[in-house]
C-alpha cells in the first residue's frame, strides 16, 4: 500500500498550492546508489571499450562526461528524474513552482563534486587526497567532507547543498489509485440498498473530521466477507459514545452500521463545512454539570 | 420506495467529475512513461483542459470534501499532471544556442566585480610565488610538486628547460588534451562547489593556481627564457586561466551571497545566484575544453614564437569581445 502524505507545498505560477510527498533520506540514498551503480558500470564498460579502440584520451573524456553529465542530462531530459529516481517516483521540482530549467539542473548537480565524489574518495582511498598529511589534518578534512555529505539530514526538507543553490526540492509523486467511495450506495455491481439505521442531528454532532478519517481507514482496511473483530469493537464504542438506542439491531450488522454511520457523519460534517463551520476533533466528553458549553 | 440514505453531497460531486479524472490519469501515466510524444494530437489538446478541471476539483475537495481516499487521489493526480503539463520541452539546440549567445556572457557580466577580484587573487598568488623564488629558489618546491614539474625545476639545465617549451613529442595528443581538460574542469567545478563554504577555499585555490604559475614563470625568467615561456603559456593560458578565474568568481559570488544576503533571505539570495553561477561554471567547462584543444594540439603543431603570440592575442581579443558585447540586445 502506498503511504502518500502530501506535505511538500509548492506554489505554481498560477497561484495554486500543489502538495507533493516528501522524499525520505533513505529513498534518495537508494536512488542515488542505483544511479551511481549505472554510472560506474557504464564508465567501466565504455572505458574498456574505448581504451582499446580510440585510446586512453577518449576513455578519460567519456569517464569525465559520465561523472558530471549523467545526472544533469537525465534531470534536464526527464524533467527532474534519473533512472534511479524514476524507480521510486522521485522528482526534482523547483521550490518556487517554475519549470525546471537547464541552469537549475546544472546548479544542483555541479556541487555533486564537492558533496558526493569528494566524500566518496575520502572514504574509499584517503591517501589519494591527502598524501603524507599529519594525522589530525586528515581527520579534520574527513570530518568536514562527511559533514557536507550528511548535510541533508540537518533540515526537514532533506535539502542537500545543491538543492539550496538551485532552489530545488526532491519530492515523491507516487500514483495513488482512486478508491471507491464508501458513502456511495450506488456503487457499480451492487444493488442500491435502503438505509436501515437512522441517526439524529445530536448523534452526528459529536465526532469531527479526524474521527471520520479514522473510521474511513478502519472501513477500508476491514476484511470484506467475515465480520472483522475490529469492526465489532469500533461499532460498539461508537454506539456507546453517541448513545445509539437500538444496540441490539447493530449486533451481527456491524459493518453495515458503521458504513451508514460513516455516510451520515460525512454528510453532516460536509453540510456544516458548506456553512463555514468546521469541526476537526470530537467534542470532549463532559462529566455531568462540570462544564457548561 | 428506495430512498438513498444519508448521501453526502461529495458523492454527487465525485460522480459528476470522475470520468474526467480517470481520463487525465490515463494521459498522465502515458506521459510519465513516454513523454508528451506518447500522446496523439487530440489527447494533447485535452491535457490542459483536464488539468484545469482537476485543479479546480482539488480546490473544492480540499475545502469541503471529507473523503480521504478521494482527496489523496486528487492531490497525487494534480501534482503528477502539473509536472507533465509544465515540463519544459526543448531540444538540445534550443538550450545551447541561447546559452552561448546570451545566457553565458550575461551571467559573466553580472559578476564582473567578482571576476576582477578573482583575477586579482590569482595574480597576487603569482606575484607572491615569484617574489619568494627571488628570495630563495628552494621555495620553488613549496608551490610545484614533483609530478606537476615533470623535470621543470631549478636543478634542470637551461637547455632542458628550453626543450620542454619546444618539445615535439609525438605522444597521444588526444590523451594529453583530455587529461588537461578533465583535470582543469574538475578544479573549476570544485571551485564553484567550494563557494558554499563562505568562499574561503575558493580564494585558497585561486592563490595556489597563481603560485604555481608564478613560481614556474620566475624559474624560466631567471634562465632568460621569459619570452619563450609566455609564448608557451599564453595561447592556451588565455582561455584556461580566464575559465579558472570565472569559476573562482562564481564561487566567490556564492560565498558572498551566503555571508551578505542583502535584502532577501539567505536561501532566496543563494538560489538566485546559484542558478546563474551554475551557468557560469558550465560555460567555463566548455572554455576549458577549448583551451585543452589549443594546448594539446595547436601548441604541439605551432612552434614559432611570434605565431604563438599572435594566437594568444587573437584569443584574448575574441574573449574580450564575446564577454563585453554578446547578448547585449534584449530579445
Amino acid at each position: 500500500m502506498t503511504t502518500f502524505e502530501p506535505t511538500e507545498s509548492v506554489l505554481t505560477p498560477e497561484g495554486f498550492e500543489l502538495r507533493f510527498g516528501r522524499a525520505t533520506a533513505s529513498e534518495r540514498l537508494v536512488a542515488l546508489a542505483i544511479d551511481l551503480g549505472i554510472v560506474l558500470l557504464a564508465t567501466f564498460a565504455l572505458v574498456l571499450l574505448l581504451w582499446f579502440t580510440l585510446g586512453i584520451g577518449a576513455a578519460m573524456l567519456v569517464a569525465f562526461l559520465l561523472r558530471h553529465g549523467y545526472f544533469t542530462w537525465f534531470e534536464a531530459r526527464w524533467n527532474g528524474r534519473t533512472p534511479g529516481k524514476r524507480l521510486f517516483h522521485l522528482r526534482v521540482v523547483r521550490a518556487d513552482g517554475g519549470p525546471l530549467t537547464v541552469e537549475t539542473v546544472l546548479a544542483r548537480n555541479l556541487t555533486r563534486e564537492v558533496e558526493l565524489f569528494l566524500p566518496l574518495t575520502v572514504l574509499l582511498q584517503p591517501d589519494a587526497l591527502f598524501p603524507d598529511q599529519v594525522g589530525w589534518v586528515r581527520l579534520v578534512a574527513v570530518a568536514w567532507i562527511l559533514g557536507l555529505f550528511l548535510f541533508p539530514l540537518s533540515n526537514p526538507h532533506r535539502l542537500r547543498i545543491g538543492d539550496l543553490l538551485a532552489g530545488t526540492r526532491v519530492v515523491v509523486t507516487p500514483p495513488v489509485a482512486l478508491v471507491h467511495d464508501l458513502a456511495d450506495v450506488r456503487r457499480a455491481g451492487q444493488e442500491p440498498r435502503d438505509g436501515v439505521f437512522a441517526f439524529s442531528a445530536a448523534q452526528l454532532s459529536i465526532y469531527g473530521e479526524h474521527e471520520l478519517s479514522v473510521l474511513e481507514d478502519v472501513l477500508r482496511k476491514a476484511k470484506r466477507n467475515a465480520t472483522d473483530p475490529a469492526l465489532v469493537e469500533v461499532a460498539k464504542s461508537i454506539g456507546r459514545r453517541i448513545g445509539f438506542d437500538d444496540a441490539a439491531a447493530v449486533v451481527g450488522h456491524e459493518a453495515r452500521f458503521l458504513r451508514e454511520f460513516y455516510a451520515a457523519q460525512r454528510r453532516h460534517l460536509e453540510q456544516q463545512l458548506l456553512l463555514g463551520r468546521r469541526r476537526l476533533k470530537k467534542v470532549p466528553r463532559t462529566t455531568k454539570g462540570a462544564r457548561p458549553s | 420506495m428506495s430512498r438513498e440514505p444519508e448521501t453526502p453531497w461529495s458523492v454527487r460531486f465525485r460522480r459528476e467529475r470522475q470520468a474526467a479524472w480517470v481520463e487525465l490519469e490515463d494521459l498522465v501515466s502515458r506521459c510519465e512513461r513516454g513523454g508528451l510524444a506518447a500522446l496523439r494530437p487530440e489527447q494533447l489538446s485535452r491535457l490542459p483542459v483536464l488539468y484545469r478541471a482537476a485543479l479546480s476539483s482539488l480546490g473544492v475537495a480540499r475545502a469541503s470534501v471529507l473523503d480521504q481516499g478521494l482527496r489523496l487521489h486528487l492531490e497525487s493526480l494534480v501534482a503528477r499532471a502539473y509536472l507533465v503539463v509544465y515540463s519544459p520541452k526543448r531540444s538540445l539546440l534550443e538550450v545551447l544556442v541561447p546559452f552561448a549567445t546570451t545566457g553565458f556572457p550575461r551571467a559573466v557580466r553580472a559578476i564582473r566585480w567578482h571576476v576582477l577580484v578573482s583575477a586579482a587573487v590569482l595574480l597576487l598568488g603569482g606575484a607572491l610565488a615569484w617574489a619568494m623564488y627571488g628570495v630563495d629558489p628552494e621555495h620553488y618546491y613549496l608551490f610545484v610538486d614533483g609530478g606537476m614539474a615533470a623535470g621543470r625545476d631549478p636543478t634542470a639545465s637551461t637547455e632542458a628547460l628550453r626543450e620542454t617549451l619546444f618539445g615535439d613529442d609525438d605522444g597521444d595528443l588526444l590523451a594529453f588534451a583530455s587529461m588537461l581538460f578533465t583535470n582543469n574542469s574538475s578544479v573549476g567545478i570544485l571551485t564553484y562547489g567550494l563557494g558554499f563554504v563562505f568562499g574561503l577555499p575558493v580564494v585558497l585555490l585561486l592563490l595556489y593556481n597563481g603560485m604555481l604559475l608564478g613560481a614556474m614563470s620566475a624559474l624560466f625568467h631567471e634562465r632568460g627564457l621569459g619570452v619563450e615561456w609566455w609564448s608557451w603559456v599564453l595561447p592556451h593560458g588565455v582561455t584556461e586561466l580566464l575559465a579558472i578565474v570565472l569559476c573562482g568568481a562564481a564561487g566567490l559570488a556564492v560565498g558572498q551571497q551566503l555571508v551578505f544576503p542583502g535584502p532577501h533571505s539567505r536561501l532566496h539570495a543563494l538560489t538566485v545566484v546559484g542558478r546563474r553561477m551554475g551557468a557560469v561554471v558550465a560555460g567555463s567547462v566548455v572554455m576549458l575544453a577549448l583551451a585543452a584543444v589549443v594546448e594539446g594540439v595547436f601548441r604541439q603543431v605551432v612552434q614559432s614564437v611570434p605565431v604563438r603570440y599572435v594566437l594568444a592575442a587573437t584569443f584574448a581579443a575574441l574573449w574580450c569581445a564575446y564577454f563585453v558585447c554578446a547578448g547585449r540586445r534584449q530579445r
